[in-house]
């Protein structure tokens, strides 16, 4: 079962005319898999997940889901207060269940056993505005790990929180992904983050974007996401680093030219 | 407070005319004895019939076609136009319409404050339903969430709070309009109550009639606050 990107592009029109986000862009991913994309800011990263998730349309080329009996659910983790504020946090995971045609009962029962599994069991009735940062994203990573996607979208999902947070939160994603391999897209511009979650990571440029290399991570699984990393490893960090400090000074330059 | 002092004082010491400016205490003195009579109760019955009768009749609709408008662009589209030409007429300029449609009789009167209850009805509504952030539309389409599901988890509680907005609006303007047009055409009510005294010259018993009416506006914005703490647990309130 295969992800197939095929000469995507995306072009957005507004008044000032229209902006290229993504062009030509390739890439395969096979179930299971966990691939991470880098890139400076604008470089059209979120635009690809959306484009994934179907919640737009690519304005050339098109996306091939392979091997899979019927369209794959694909959920999006959002980057940050995506939950919704009038929902109790138990309201808010099962959100997705009630469309699929899960009983009421069963979604609540579903719902608090998640969030206990998450350490969030004792919160299943707060309102969002009554959680932290970091356990609204976790109550956000809930609600769509538990309609069990095909494909797991993040689009920097722990981008907002602080250092510790996020390394407790990596851990507890990579713990659940182990439990249950689906292929995970995730979208970050934090470097370590890319090669210590990921088996792939795919180096996007400016805009708009292409992925400008793929590289794979050599790291054993399950990982720790503590301690020194490999000399290999900290090797490709740098290298993929250059690369990042090419496009943004591109990026930087041809702002400079295009709005004097 | 002091103001009332200052008006006490001004009035007995005849600087100003007491005809026309009783006492506060006079007028505490008349509304207490107002508040004995039967015929007070039956004209304050009366008006809050007809005004809930309108509000519910009016704020109904307007919901009810808020949400429809906001969910649906083809009958936004629609009626959009409709409502930009209908808002701005005068409710009471159209009263003589109703009393022609529906006769002189409590009907044409409900329907005035109806109408008048339904416009801050219906735009507060069609108004929160389009501030929903575009993210909480993308989640929904992302779980694919349709529908009646759609209606029930996102757009009605979406849009309450602004929808309540509108209803403590279409209170106040149908309470201002049953006033209104019992002063021009009934027999009976609060309205009609102002409007006899002052062809009495009771000036006492207008001033006290209007403390009435004042303390009816204040009672709904009560009501209508608990209202809103009940229906929306989810909105941190400025502290009133």
């Amino acid at each position: 079962m295969q992800v197939k990107v095929h000469n995507i592009a995306k072009t957005f029109n507004s008044r000032r005319g229209a902006t290229l986000a993504l062009q030509q862009l390739n890439f395969q991913a096979s179930q299971g898999e966990f691939v991470a994309m880098v890139g400076p800011s604008g470089c059209g990263k979120s635009t690809l997940l959306r484009l994934v998730a179907g919640l737009s349309e690519p304005s050339a080329g098109g996306i091939e889901f392979l091997g899979w009996p019927s369209a794959p659910r694909c959920a999006l983790v959002f980057q940050e207060a995506s939950l919704l504020p009038w929902l109790r946090v138990v309201e808010n995971v099962a959100f997705g269940l009630e469309t699929q045609g899960v009983p009421p009962a069963t979604r609540r029962q579903r719902a608090v056993a998640l969030l206990q599994r998450m350490g969030l069991g004792a919160f299943a009735d707060h309102y969002p505005h009554e959680l932290s940062g970091g356990m609204r994203q976790r109550v956000g990573i809930a609600r769509a790990w538990i309609t069990e996607p095909e494909i797991l979208l993040m689009d920097e999902p722990f981008r907002a929180l602080d250092a510790q947070t996020r390394l407790v939160m990596q851990q507890e994603l990579l713990q659940l992904w182990q439990a249950r391999r689906t292929l995970v897209f995730y979208v970050t511009h934090d470097i370590d983050e890319a090669l210590l979650l990921a088996d792939r990571v795919l180096v996007m440029s400016g805009r708009p974007g292409q992925i400008r290399e793929e590289i794979t991570v050599p790291l054993p699984r399950p990982r720790a996401l503590t301690g020194r990393m490999p000399a290999e490893v900290e090797e490709l960090k740098w290298h993929i680093w250059n690369m990042l400090e090419q496009e943004v000074r591109q990026t930087l330059r041809a702002t400079a030219v295009n709005q004097p | 407070m002091a103001g009332l002092i200052a008006w006490e004082v001004a009035a007995r010491l005849g600087w100003i005319s007491v005809i026309f400016f009783p006492p506060p205490t006079l007028i505490g003195l008349t509304l207490g004895r107002m508040l004995l009579t039967a015929a007070f109760w039956s004209a304050l019955g009366i008006t809050l019939l007809r005004l809930l009768s309108g509000v519910v009749i009016g704020a109904g609709t307007g919901l009810l076609v808020g949400w429809a408008m906001g969910a649906v662009p083809m009958i936004r589209i629609t009626l959009n136009p409709l409502v930009a030409f209908l808002h701005p007429l005068p409710k009471l300029a159209i009263f003589p319409l109703f009393l022609i449609l529906l006769g002189i009789g409590e009907a044409s009167k409900i329907a005035v404050v109806a109408v008048t209850a339904f416009f801050p009805m219906l735009i507060n509504t069609l108004a929160g339903v389009e501030g929903i952030e575009r993210t909480y539309w993308e989640v929904a389409a992302n779980y694919g969430v349709r529908g009646f599901v759609l209606l029930r988890r996102l757009i009605i509680p979406g849009s309450l709070p602004l929808a309540l907005v509108g209803l403590r609006l279409a209170v106040n303007n149908g309470l201002i309009l049953t006033v209104a047009v019992e002063m021009l055409a009934a027999q009976q009510g609060l309205g009609t109550q102002i409007w006899l005294a002052w062809q009495t010259l009771r000036i006492g018993q207008l001033y006290a009639t209007l403390v009435v009416i004042a303390l009816l506006g204040y009672g709904g914005h009560w009501l209508l606050s608990i209202l809103a703490t009940r229906l929306t647990p989810w909105q941190r309130r400025i502290a009133e």
